[in-house]
């Protein structure tokens, strides 16, 4: 039912899947967990908004592939505005891949997530967000 | 087998079948969904993931992806890759923007936001179409998709990715 929700025609891409929104500036850290396991899955999310506390665009991804062995390979985060930093992944108690994005301010910051499950390992996977959090935790948070 | 692993195979195959459901559900022409036109009278200017490409081969490096867009057709395109490169740890996100008209293709701009491919080129093919060409280092598990953003002044409601292959051709392939 993801898929009708999006606007995808393939099933690769969820458009807005996931949306997040606070007022308040700070703690500067958010961390969102995903329904995204050890099942060997190779994952690209972006974050895009608008951060209206620091006046800037957001644009910024994650990118990773999960292994059974609870390895996690061949991850980057980048970052195309300023408006909020793709800062890390890492790998929830439970296994689960999570997000975490940082910003020198969140005051009236906004932004959706998209998923492109493009490639060969986890093609059309239809990814969720269990749980997000804004905290000061700078490292590993669920 | 364990029980564990017989549960995560079923999973996978339920997550498979509502995925194919779901996609069988899709219209094939999204644009009305993303109208980004002003007046509503353009209503296919956003059309997001018209075509998705993976592969596991790291070579041959080059991809050409082939459209229905010909010489003559009088529009202004930008399509947009986005995806991943898993073997070189990389995003995707690049672009190829585009004007035809006259026979003439006129290329407005290339950009390589991310590194995993790059927006290499864009030709016409030997009947008139437009091409666009990318490029990579390696291929190894990548995978991305197009979406297509269309001038409103000269839109299109239907673009289409008619062929594509990954070759080690670096000039005009079709």
């Amino acid at each position: 039912m993801a898929v009708l929700q999006g606007d995808s025609r393939i099933g690769t891409q969820q458009k807005a899947f996931y949306r997040f929104m606070t007022a308040a500036g700070e703690p500067l850290y958010v961390h969102m967990k995903t329904n995204i396991d050890l099942n060997y899955i190779m994952f690209c999310i972006e974050a895009e908004g608008y951060n209206y506390g620091l006046t800037l665009p957001i644009l910024c991804s994650w990118i990773g592939y999960t292994y059974g062995d609870g390895s996690l390979y061949n991850t980057a985060v980048t970052n195309y505005y300023g408006g909020m930093n793709a800062h890390g992944i890492y790998y929830s108690s439970d296994s689960k891949i999570v997000l975490r994005a940082y910003a020198g301010s969140h005051y009236y910051n906004g932004f959706i997530l998209n998923s492109y499950m493009v490639n060969p390992n986890g093609y059309q996977y239809r990814v969720s967000i269990t749980n997000a959090i804004q905290t000061s935790n700078s490292g590993n948070y669920y | 087998m364990d029980g564990t692993l017989k549960s995560r195979q079923l999973q996978d195959q339920i997550q498979q079948l509502i995925t194919n459901m779901a996609t069988l559900a899709v219209p094939t022409r999204i644009g009305a969904l993303n109208n980004t036109g002003s007046s509503g009278s353009n209503p296919y200017t956003q059309q997001l993931e018209i075509y998705a490409f993976k592969t596991t081969d790291s070579t041959p490096l080059y991809m050409h992806f082939k459209t229905n867009i010909s010489s003559t057709a009088n529009k202004i395109i930008t399509l947009e890759a986005v995806g991943y490169n898993y073997g070189q740890a990389l995003p995707i996100r690049c672009s190829w923007s585009f004007y035809t008209a006259g026979g003439t293709l006129y290329d407005r701009g290339r950009v390589n936001k991310a590194s995993g491919l790059s927006a290499d080129g864009m030709y016409l093919s030997s009947d008139g179409y437009v091409v666009i060409r990318a490029y990579s280092g390696s291929h190894y598990f990548t995978g991305w998709t197009f979406n297509a953003y269309i001038n409103a002044w000269y839109y299109t409601d239907n673009i289409q990715i008619t062929a594509a292959i990954q070759t080690s051709t670096s000039g005009n392939y079709y």
